[in-house]
């Protein structure tokens, strides 16, 4: 009888909730069962907060507002996972690192305190490639996710945890984490709506840093609306953040009508390069989703270079700033403790960042010192900057003549567990779609596709900065037509 | 043997109630250990750097008072050591290279040695971040393990390095002491603070290379490092030795510089702009803002004081350096219009004795009207210069009243010619031998004079008192004939 | 990539390397330095200068004020780093 609420979307449920506030602890009930069900084949979560923990927050914040007298905040009781790598006060963030296994934060991230000042609670911190360093979910310190779609299969990564959760019915809605396609990845490869924001239209503060310039925490749903809802909730200007857009956060859901009431028509370009280099089936899936879309707007092809240039820029740039960011952990103010006495710091240190970081994250710390260090900094680093910009500048002319761009979110199907092993490079360039907006600082969309051999496939769309509500807009129209939402898949 | 020395210092912008990136208390000193800390001074992962407005303004106002190029945008950038004092790793700082340029750059202080005046040129401002600090049980090599304090970390400084151009410990003296009166007529920062004003020398003699000297911890031991260093590497010299690049760090127990620890490898910072901090336009807006709410500066102060004091530039010059001094005069000067005199006395005597007591001059209960006083009685002959002098230590400590001071003791100046003619009369018949020495010899009147003083307890006149006696002498000449 | 080379950087990051690992991250870096390497092909990169941030806009500044309350009961720290009276316990800082 519950199960309807294990698919239910959250637009839907703060209906029922607020027609009756009791039907959020059989909301509760379900979700949970769900887990209890489904989790130990699936393993998307780090964190799972306790049932009785959830009932008592629930009840005692329900007692506080209605003694308070004021109004029940608007999306109460709905429940949300949350990537592990985003910082929640009192509840454990690992990171999917050993160096962070027991650190328990003493504050809350901005988007956390924007999503419980409107009643959301936060049900499990989801399992995630080690510091967002994969795009698999296996580089986690504690154990792979797999896909819900297929259990011997990757869920894809960095953010495989909340995209499983939200295929296998565990979470109503999550966050992920996207720096160089983390969010749009998984919601391609388990069938679910991912979107990474126009660069500092999210708040960072709070957001455990890997690369700086290019991270942007966003939201992961299994249909258009949630996706617009959770946005508009998490997305505005933060003064905490110095590299925080300048602007309020907006209703998506209201923006979002709007469109598809008005319908205009936009010019969407088809990347050439990006389709004529995936997968067979691949390709032919996502032509197949853009054809619906071309039936509504106009389709012209586009084509931009440089495209396996732009994963080497994107590696090199994350690395940099990777290594950087992570200097921090040496285990004494916070993270993997080790004996001391006698013993001077760089001997603790190299201890503890020997031991509590996996081979992936040294890997790119090392390769990131590297990039930075004297002698190879123009070399590398300032060279993949200039990259940067002039891929910007072609971004930007492409623009000029189009509203969108597609492009199939991943080349390949959802990755068997243990295939990319021997070839890191081959996992490298499975980026080479989605990395362009995060260089860019562009907004970009994973939407599902359809299926290859039984396997999720995800289109990708990109817009110009702060053009988030025409992404959503083609999302849904889209939606209409493949009907490939709220769909839980068969664990 | 050329000497050259450049000095690298540190200032804590303690005028600021919050550090440099986070909305922290600054007021760190005499707190108990990590109270003073939040998410983002304490580099926790996930927190971020929000720039302090009023640091930046403070350091265009100290560059522009520095007369430095300031730049039109800051640029932070990522410098990266492991050390436990330092939260993230890395320190928030600027570089000087390349396309990263500092706040400011290309500026001079004037000042004078040995009755010229000279430009110490100012190579560039920088704004960084203070680390935390480390407290060691015992000391450094015995201690089993670090304390760490984070209060401090995160504090707004600001890197202020000068160019090789003092050729002296002196001059270096004479540089710092200008720099801090610049700093504290600014108002940015109390130099009175402990740990608010840390000064790195750079020592070389002309063609051997170039040793840094760290850890000196106040500003008289600046010029006893320097001192020691200049006359170190001259011994090696003379000896036909080399001098390579070094660290040394000063020991002021032993009053000697000794060899830092050599690093396996050289320290590789890998700078780079740090990706959440976008650079900060400084505006004309901006830095007109903060010229037009400079204060007067002491070289403009020196200025106004020569011209409307009518004052030289050496006395001007000590009062503005002491700027609490030079408040005290222009406050005197406002009820007693002898600027000369009162001048005078402010940089001689008063100043020795509020040094002596080591008295905060923030705390000086004395006030200028006092002094005046002291001035008008000199001048109406109440009290003799003498007198002044001896009770100065005594007003300063505030344990006597001149008023009550001068009706007990009747210290009062004598220059009542009776009443000196009747002790000079007493002396006569007390000493006649002495009275026939003065008479065959006039040098000898001075014992006669002396005698008098030492019965008036110093207050006859002592003009009055030699012109009686002479006369005296004279009529007993003229009588005895 | 040489010996040296990954020796040095394990210096300068602070962390270390098996024999296993050791063996498999040469080959893996100098496959991803070959990916790196890519970009000496784009001739017209000099052009550019680099971009940095991907928005120009300028830092905000924030006023001079104090918000932060004193964390009086160590909040911050106590739950994850080893305090001795208040301080935080480190390692010495000499290096025999």
């Amino acid at each position: 009888m519950s199960y309807r609420y294990i698919s239910m979307p959250v637009y839907r449920l703060i209906e029922e909730f607020s027609s009756d506030v009791n039907k959020i602890f059989e909301y509760i009930d379900a979700i949970y069962d769900r887990i209890e069900r489904v989790e130990n084949k699936i393993k998307a979560f780090i964190t799972i907060i306790p049932r009785e923990y959830m009932y008592n927050n629930v009840e005692a914040l329900l007692k506080k507002i209605k003694s308070s007298g004021s109004a029940i905040p608007k999306l109460f009781g709905v429940m949300i996972g949350v990537k592990d790598n985003i910082t929640t006060m009192g509840i454990r963030t690992t990171c999917g690192s050993k160096i962070l296994e027991n650190y328990i934060p003493p504050y809350d991230a901005t988007v956390i305190v924007k999503l419980k000042n409107v009643g959301v609670f936060i049900h499990g911190k989801t399992n995630m490639d080690e510091f967002a360093m994969g795009s698999t979910t296996e580089t986690s310190a504690f154990y792979p996710t797999r896909n819900p779609w297929d259990l011997n299969r990757s869920p894809g990564g960095s953010s495989g945890g909340s995209g499983a959760a939200l295929a296998a019915g565990e979470a109503s809605i999550a966050l992920g984490s996207d720096t160089g396609g983390s969010i749009r990845n998984p919601a391609a490869y388990t069938m679910v709506y991912g979107l990474k924001p126009t660069y500092g239209l999210v708040s960072r503060f709070g957001l455990i840093a890997y690369a700086s310039s290019m991270d942007q925490i966003g939201p992961m749903a299994r249909n258009t609306t949630d996706l617009a809802l959770l946005l508009s909730v998490i997305s505005g200007n933060d003064p905490k953040d110095s590299t925080s857009l300048p602007i309020e956060s907006i209703d998506y859901v209201k923006a979002l009508d709007d469109y598809m009431y008005k319908e205009p028509r936009l010019r969407i370009g088809i990347f050439k390069e990006l389709f004529e280099g995936s997968d067979d089936c691949v390709k032919k899936t996502v032509y197949n989703s853009v054809d619906k879309l071309c039936s509504y707007h106009d389709c012209i092809e586009i084509s931009m270079p440089y495209t396996k240039e732009a994963v080497a820029a994107y590696y090199i740039i994350a690395m940099a700033e990777a290594s950087s960011n992570l200097a921090r952990f040496d285990g004494i103010r916070y993270g993997l403790k080790t004996h001391i006495d006698g013993r001077n710091w760089v001997d603790v240190y190299t201890e503890v960042r020997t031991k509590g970081f996996g081979y992936e994250v040294k890997k790119r710390i090392a390769l990131g010192a590297y990039v930075l260090s004297m002698g190879y900094r123009d070399m590398y680093y300032i060279r993949a900057l200039r990259f940067r910009r002039m891929l910007r500048e072609k971004l930007g002319d492409v623009f000029n003549n189009v509203d969108a761009v597609a492009s199939p979110t991943m080349p390949i199907p959802p990755p068997r567990l243990g295939e990319f092993f021997e070839d890191p490079l081959k996992i490298y360039l499975a980026d080479i779609s989605t990395v362009i907006a995060n260089l860019s600082g562009y907004p970009a969309i994973s939407i599902p596709a359809g299926f290859c051999n039984n396997l999720p496939v995800g289109l990708q769309l990109m817009s110009k900065p702060l053009s988030e509500s025409i992404l959503l807009y083609l999302s849904a129209q889209l939606e209409d037509r493949t009907k490939l939402r709220d769909i839980i898949a068969e664990v | 043997m050329k000497i050259l020395i450049g000095l690298e210092i540190h200032v804590q912008l303690t005028a600021l109630a919050s550090k440099l990136f986070c909305s922290t208390d600054s007021s760190y000193r005499e707190r108990n250990p990590n109270i003073c800390v939040c998410p983002v001074c304490l580099g926790l992962p996930g927190s971020l750097p929000v720039v302090n407005r009023k640091a930046i303004e403070y350091a265009i106002a100290v560059a522009k008072a520095l007369n430095c190029e300031i730049n039109d945008k800051v640029i932070f950038v990522r410098k990266h050591y492991f050390y436990p004092d330092l939260p993230k790793n890395y320190q928030i700082s600027q570089y000087d290279g390349p396309g990263f340029t500092p706040i400011a750059r290309n500026g001079y202080i004037k000042i004078f040695i040995d009755g010229k005046s000279k430009n110490i040129r100012i190579r560039r401002i920088n704004v960084e971040e203070d680390p935390g600090k480390i407290y060691y049980i015992g000391g450094i090599e015995e201690t089993p393990y670090s304390l760490i304090d984070y209060n401090r970390s995160g504090i707004a400084l600001l890197e202020i390095v000068t160019e090789p151009d003092m050729g002296s410990p002196k001059e270096a003296r004479i540089f710092l002491d200008k720099l801090i009166a610049i700093l504290e007529y600014l108002g940015v920062v109390d130099t009175n603070l402990e740990g608010s004003f840390r000064v790195d020398a750079n020592i070389s003699i002309e063609g051997y290379g170039r040793v840094e000297v760290k850890n000196i911890g106040s500003i008289k031991d600046v010029e006893k490092a320097l001192t020691y260093e200049i006359i170190r590497q001259k011994r090696i010299v003379e000896q036909g030795g080399v001098i390579s690049r070094e660290t040394r760090h000063w020991d002021e127990r032993k009053g000697v510089t000794v060899p830092l620890r050599a690093k396996e490898f050289e320290e590789d910072y890998r700078y780079f702009p740090d990706p959440d901090l976008p650079p900060i336009k400084i505006s004309s807006d901006m830095i007109n803002k903060v010229i037009s709410a400079l204060p007067e500066l002491p070289d403009q102060r020196i200025e106004r004081i020569i011209k409307q004091y009518n004052l030289d530039e050496y006395r001007a010059t000590i009062l503005v350096l002491n700027k609490w001094l030079a408040d005290f005069f222009e406050e005197g000067a406002k009820i007693y219009s002898n600027y000369k005199k009162l001048a005078d006395i402010l940089i001689t005597d008063f100043l020795r004795w509020v040094k002596e007591f080591s008295i905060d001059p923030k705390r000086l209960s004395i006030k200028p009207h006092t002094i005046v006083k002291l001035l008008e009685l000199l001048d109406k002959g109440v009290l003799s210069i003498k007198m002044v002098k001896e009770l100065m230590p005594r007003i300063i400590k505030g344990d006597v009243d001149i008023d009550e001071y001068i009706k007990l003791k009747g210290y009062t100046k004598i220059d009542d010619e009776t009443y000196i003619e009747n002790i000079v009369l007493e002396v006569f018949k007390e000493n006649p031998k002495a009275v026939e020495d003065a008479l065959k010899d006039p040098k000898a009147i001075n014992f006669l004079i002396g005698a008098v003083m030492k019965k008036t307890e110093g207050r006859a006149d002592p003009k009055k008192t030699k012109d009686i006696i002479a006369n005296m002498l004279r009529n007993i000449k003229d009588s005895n004939r | 990539m040489s010996e040296d080379i990954i020796t040095y950087l394990e210096k300068l990051v602070l962390v270390k390397f098996n024999e296993n690992e050791k063996e498999r991250i040469r080959v893996e870096i100098n496959r991803i330095v070959d990916l790196f390497n890519v970009l000496k092909n784009v001739k017209e990169l000099d052009i550019y200068e680099p971009l940095f941030h991907v928005h120009e806009i300028s830092s905000p500044l924030r006023d001079d004020e104090v918000l932060d309350k004193l964390d009086e009961e160590y909040k911050m720290l106590k739950e994850n780093a080893v305090l001795v009276q208040g301080y935080v316990k480190a390692p010495k800082t000499v290096v025999e």
